[in-house]
């Protein structure tokens, strides 16, 4: 019986052993992967005061480099690529588990508030439930809510979800991080921005996005019940924290052309009655002197308009948030050096004078 | 339930503690047994339930009372009755449309003008097993060679028992139902070896069977966008397609049942390595050719007979058992040419004409051209339609000089030659399992090293096998 008992116990050790093992070879690798280990390393130096959550709009409007340098604060950009509100409030969670912010930002824009629905879209919201533990309840319930029976397990491990890709993995290397090419992105602290601008044919479709005359259709409501209800938990969970929170829209060059503008009046009007301010970056085109090369595509800014968007943004905090002054912390002075490298590479064009 | 689905890995682990921890009570067993497995059938189509039901209650019923009677008549009475209610159950929904469309097509050929006539009817999985399962019950009794048993519930169970309900194999009540009647103690020896059975048919079905589907239907599926090259690789490719698929399952019944203390006769015995089409039957789909064998070969008067004859007996035997396996023209043929072949083979035998095959050469050569008929009448029985598979015996050796890349079939480079590989391996172990039992080989080896085969296999067909994105398949036997 103890030796049956033994070897039962040893199967057991060495077929979770390559479970592990295989469940990090078939890990999915993308950017982030490493903007989540990155942040988790970052909390495990110092406390990170800023915390900004959302989609890949976040992630392309808002550089952490250009808030710390305006507020003297620590900053990180945890927005995920095509993260709903269904999901978000999961990733607040669990960065929560690591550090507690000063400050919570909350990117929404009206795609932010549909349903996950389709395959893509469950797809890439993987990438946030990556990020969220195994053992974590919310996953739990958020997979049950989002994915089908026959996807649980894709969700869950990264082997069963990536096995197809047999050939194409790395069995010795067990890194997840993606290689990100500076010279035509730039990766900080979450943020990924892009030198690309606009194409032509869109270039040309959305040029008057800034001088438009707004879509406003008061009789449609633009935020469901669900999603209200999703809001809701995300503040829910930051205001556990005891942190300041405030929702922000960043620019979006269809807002004024082919939204309902009306999305952003009531998405402000639920916050206030739940005590939290928004900040629509779509109504100060003007005031970030945004142009549409600032753009990457039809719903992303570029480099050069993140710059501009997140230096309003770092004025908007200075003006309404009381945060603690960390430019005299070692931490701080080391993430800075990267800032005085940034601004060197980008100076050439607008973006120096817009700065100062 | 898919033994390969979500629902059955889940199902399984469930039904294993609960089943173990009721294992000494036997009534308790056989009830929890018989809701297991009409829960595990009535997963795909719970109506289909009534009929397995109420083809328990015909044969229990009718195998009572032949055995009550003596009078001949009436013993014969109840057997046809049986016959009657079990075959025209399966000629129903399995053969309905098959004699419509022959109907339909035979006054054609005299000119009549008749329309397409098709009835809409749902072929319940797995009725060509049970209906002969429970066939062979009323059968033996009828012939005396078992008593019928008052053990209503047993019966039920030995009709539904769920590791061979829907693809067998098709057991004998003589060997399956006495197994019912006693309980069994958790054997860590038999449970550790059926799950390794299992694992073994997960592998030939999710890694093997299922990458080689996919070559085979592109092609099947389009064979006039295909040269020869094209069709002869789907050909062989579907041949180890359906060994993989059908045996796989067969290891994984077989493999279930040890696990819970049952003993499945063997389905299976390396068929491409038979050197004649008559050695071929011994080793393809035992259960089937045996119960063929005893239920419509010996009674049509077997090898008693005269010489043309038994010829006869066999060549019904084939066509019947194409017949069974499909209700289409095409698995006829399929029936026909193992039937001219077995039937050529007993006459070579009978005339004298024995060639040693137990040489190497003669091995390897009437090994080669046995896989070559089989091959050859695999594409009737894979082909969608007649048309289609005269299109592909007429086409087979049209070699085209845009010789199109094997990897644009349906799996690319990498895949591909994963194909080929696994192919070779599962050659190779069945040579290995064929002379040594690869299983009591692994047993003996030292603990460290059998560790490491079973989680080697376990994560083979987690990497390797063909799962997600709704590409869970069924097995191939479970239309017939």
């Amino acid at each position: 019986m103890k030796k049956k008992t033994l070897h039962i116990s040893f199967f057991l050790a060495i077929l979770i052993g390559f479970f592990i093992y295989l469940n990090k070879v078939f890990a999915s690798r993308h950017y982030y992967v490493n903007t989540t280990q990155d942040y988790i390393e970052l909390a495990r130096k110092t406390n990170v005061d800023v915390v900004i959550y959302g989609s890949s709009h976040a992630y392309t409007a808002f550089n952490p480099l250009i808030l710390n340098d305006v507020c003297k604060t620590i900053s990180y950009n945890l927005g995920s690529d095509g993260l709903k509100m269904q999901l978000t409030d999961i990733v607040l969670e669990e960065s929560l588990k690591y550090n507690t912010p000063k400050l919570i930002i909350l990117e929404i824009y009206p795609s932010t508030l549909t349903s996950i629905e389709t395959d893509p879209d469950k797809g890439y919201h993987l990438r946030a439930m990556d990020f969220v533990s195994n053992f974590s309840e919310k996953k739990w319930k958020k997979t049950k809510r989002v994915y089908d029976l026959d996807e649980y397990m894709s969700v869950y491990f990264p082997l069963v979800r990536n096995h197809e890709e047999w050939n194409k993995k790395k069995y010795f290397d067990l890194s997840r991080r993606r290689y990100i090419n500076q010279k035509e992105n730039f990766y900080y602290g979450g943020f990924l921005g892009s030198k690309l601008i606009i194409d032509d044919i869109n270039l040309e479709k959305h040029k008057g996005f800034s001088i438009a005359k707004k879509v406003v259709d008061t009789t449609r409501n633009m935020i469901s019940d669900q999603a209200k209800k999703d809001i809701e938990s995300f503040f829910k969970i930051a205001k556990t924290t005891g942190a300041e929170l405030f929702v922000v829209s960043s620019p979006d060059p269809r807002a004024k052309l082919f939204f309902n503008y009306d999305f952003f009046n009531q998405l402000e009007a639920y916050c206030q009655s739940k005590g939290v301010s928004v900040l629509n970056l779509n109504d100060y085109y003007a005031q970030m002197n945004l142009t549409i090369k600032d753009f990457k595509d039809t719903s992303h800014l570029n480099t050069f308009g993140s710059i501009k968007a997140s230096s309003f943004l770092a004025k908007y905090i200075n003006a309404n948030f009381d945060l603690e002054d960390r430019s005299n912390e070692d931490v701080w002075v080391k993430e800075h050096k990267i800032y005085e490298s940034f601004r060197k590479e980008y100076s050439s064009t607008f973006v120096e004078n817009f700065i100062k | 339930m898919l033994f390969n689905s979500l629902d059955f890995a889940i199902f399984f682990p469930i039904f294993f503690v609960v089943y173990w921890l009721v294992a000494k009570k036997l009534t308790l067993r056989n009830i929890f047994l018989l809701g297991s497995s009409y829960l595990f059938y009535g997963w795909w189509d719970w109506r289909f339930l009534f009929l397995i039901a109420f083809s328990s209650v015909v044969d229990f019923s009718i195998g009572k009372k032949i055995h009550a009677t003596t009078n001949e008549a009436v013993r014969k009475g109840f057997l046809i009755t049986s016959l009657v209610v079990n075959l025209g159950l399966l000629a129903y929904f399995k053969y309905t449309n098959f004699f419509i469309d022959s109907f339909i097509s035979s006054f054609r050929l005299f000119g009549a003008v008749i329309g397409d006539y098709t009835l809409n009817i749902i072929l319940p999985v797995g009725i060509s097993f049970y209906t002969f399962q429970t066939l062979s019950y009323t059968l033996d009794i009828y012939r005396k060679k078992i008593e019928p048993t008052k053990d209503a519930l047993s019966f039920f169970t030995f009709v539904a028992f769920f590791p061979q309900l829907v693809a067998g194999p098709i057991e004998r009540a003589s060997h399956l139902l006495p197994q019912f009647h006693k309980t069994y103690i958790f054997k860590y020896d038999a449970v550790k070896s059926g799950l390794l059975l299992i694992a073994f048919g997960l592998f030939k079905k999710m890694v093997i069977a299922d990458r080689l589907a996919i070559v085979v239907n592109q092609v099947y599926n389009n064979p006039t966008d295909h040269g020869g090259q094209d069709l002869i690789i789907a050909t062989v490719f579907f041949a180890f397609q359906i060994y993989c698929d059908f045996s796989g399952y067969s290891d994984i019944a077989i493999g279930l049942s040890r696990a819970l203390g049952f003993d499945l006769m063997k389905n299976f015995d390396t068929p491409y390595f038979a050197r004649s089409i008559t050695d071929f039957w011994r080793r393809w789909h035992i259960s089937l050719s045996t119960w063929f064998r005893d239920y419509v070969y010996i009674p049509l008067g077997g090898s008693r007979k005269s010489e043309y004859r038994v010829y006869l007996n066999l060549f019904i035997v084939f066509v019947v058992s194409g017949l069974w396996h499909g209700a289409a023209i095409t698995f006829v043929i399929w029936g026909f040419i193992h039937g001219c072949f077995i039937v050529a083979e007993k006459a070579a035998t009978n005339y004298g004409l024995i060639v040693k095959r137990n040489t190497v050469f003669n091995g390897v050569f009437f090994t080669t051209f046995t896989f070559i008929i089989v091959c050859f009448a695999w594409i009737f029985f894979r082909a969608n339609s007649y048309s289609d598979s005269i299109f592909i015996v007429s086409n087979l050796f049209n070699i085209t000089p845009d010789f199109k890349d094997f990897y644009q079939l349906g799996l690319v480079s990498h895949e591909f030659n994963l194909a080929l590989i696994t192919i070779v391996l599962l050659l190779l172990f069945d040579a290995l399992h064929r002379r040594y039992n690869a299983i009591k080989l692994l047993n003996r080896a030292p603990f460290f090293l059998r560790s490491f085969v079973y989680v080697s296999v376990i994560y083979t067909i987690v990497v390797f096998g063909i799962y997600g994105n709704d590409s869970v398949s069924e097995f191939i036997y479970f239309q017939f």
